[in-house]
């Protein structure tokens, strides 16, 4: 019997090496598709959740501040907790025109000339820090804006209804 | 023999590597589609969403409270929106953008072609429902108009069939309620229909429909004259090809 080129072991050595790279070639990527997978489900789940409590907030197309007062308290706390989220709903009154560039953190007015509108959150120091500082919105937050009646649009004290923008902020608890 | 054997080893281990290759590619391209298909959803959720606040803030805003949406246009938007003066709304106190319209499209006379939605009521008495509603629009679809997207309202007729009435749309008399510049349809309709035609295989159009009563009173009809009209208002929606 005539000798391997290099023995009999020897001579599969050079399979090895494919085969060790076809293999963490393959478990590398399960390990990607794993965690890109479940980024995609987290942030389709947040969307959800926001869409969800959009429809919680515009239900009807005019808002006072006791009606949504009481759903804050009786509807919308309620349903960003058992998701666990942190959530914000902010109205903005506009006496002359929408501004679309508007802090959708803040109820302050715009403009002079607007009223000052109301929110509801689970986490008033967040919502202020984001207002005051952009640069502390976390990376996974989500932004929904509606029109909306409000009641005294300029402030001035006003019965007529006018122009409001309901922002619905979602974002998820630090760890 | 042997040397055979070590070759049969390599390409074993060359096979098994181009295979793990394409399960990757496999699973990489099943990747990059995952969840868009639910995306497009939550996204088109949304926006029929928005839509329907649209059409339940009409119900509410006050006429009064949109006479400012013509001040300081510039010139990119008095094109969009030519011979727009919302000024005149400022009369109208309390009375809801809705109301107005009601009142514009309550127009006497039986037939179809007696409705028009033309800012009055009848031939002479003002009632400029048109012109609330392009005001409203303009103020209520910015975040819309400034993603690139374009938006029509009309009021619709689905009881009507006839040649009249092209799909059913009332007609709008001079500037239609909208931020487009598609040429109408010869001139007379203007219709979320006439858009679809236009953008043709695209067909990226989104509507929300809400129904829609006037009351009007029939003169001609001594014995039931408050009669109701059952129409539609519909706003269609759509990305920019202009």
């Amino acid at each position: 019997m005539r000798k391997g080129f290099v023995g009999p072991i020897g001579d599969d050595i050079p399979s090895i090496f494919p085969i060790i790279a076809g293999v963490m070639l393959f478990l590398g990527t399960v390990v990607y598709a794993t965690n890109a997978i479940e980024s995609k489900n987290r942030e389709l789940d947040i969307r959800r959740t926001t869409l969800g409590l959009a429809y919680i907030a515009t239900e009807k197309g005019f808002i006072n501040p006791t009606d949504f007062d009481s759903r804050c308290q009786n509807i919308s706390r309620p349903y960003a907790d058992r998701q666990h989220i942190k959530f914000a709903i902010v109205v903005k009154k506009f006496c002359k025109a929408i501004n679309v560039n508007t802090n959708v953190f803040s109820a302050e007015a715009d403009a002079s000339t607007d009223g000052r509108g109301f929110d509801c959150t689970n986490d008033q120091t967040k919502l202020s820090t984001m207002a005051s500082d952009p640069s502390k919105v976390p990376k996974d937050i989500i932004i929904l804006n509606y029109p909306i009646a409000v009641q005294d649009p300029c402030g001035d004290g006003s019965i007529t209804n006018g122009l409001g923008m309901l922002n619905v902020v979602v974002w998820r608890p630090e760890k | 023999m042997v040397k055979k054997r070590g070759q049969a080893a390599l390409y074993d281990g060359i096979m098994f590597l181009l295979l793990t290759g394409l399960s990757t590619s496999v699973v990489f391209v099943f990747i990059s589609s995952y969840g868009n298909a639910q995306e497009q959803a939550l996204r088109n959720a949304h926006f029929l969403n928005y839509l329907e606040s649209v059409m339940k803030a009409m119900y509410y805003v006050d006429a009064s409270n949109i006479a400012h949406a013509s001040d300081s246009m510039p010139p990119q938007e008095q094109a969009l929106y030519p011979n727009l003066n919302c000024r005149n709304l400022g009369n109208w106190g309390m009375v809801s953008v809705a109301e107005l319209l009601k009142k514009d499209l309550a127009d006497p006379g039986s037939s179809t072609s007696d409705v028009k939605l033309d800012g009055k009521f009848g031939n002479d008495a003002l009632a400029p429902g048109k012109n609330a509603m392009r005001c409203a629009m303009k103020e209520i679809m910015k975040p819309f108009s400034y993603s690139g997207y374009k938006y029509l309202v009309e009021v619709v007729d689905p009881a009507c069939t006839g040649p009249s009435c092209t799909a059913g749309a009332i007609y709008t008399a001079g500037e239609k309620i909208t931020n487009s510049q598609i040429p109408n349809n010869g001139g007379a309709l203007f219709s979320c229909d006439d858009v679809l035609s236009h953008l043709g295989e695209s067909k990226k159009l989104m509507a929300v429909s809400t129904p829609f009563r006037i009351l009007w009173v029939d003169n001609a009809d001594a014995n039931k004259p408050t009669k109701i009209r059952n129409y539609l208002l519909r706003i269609c929606v759509w990305p920019t090809t202009e």
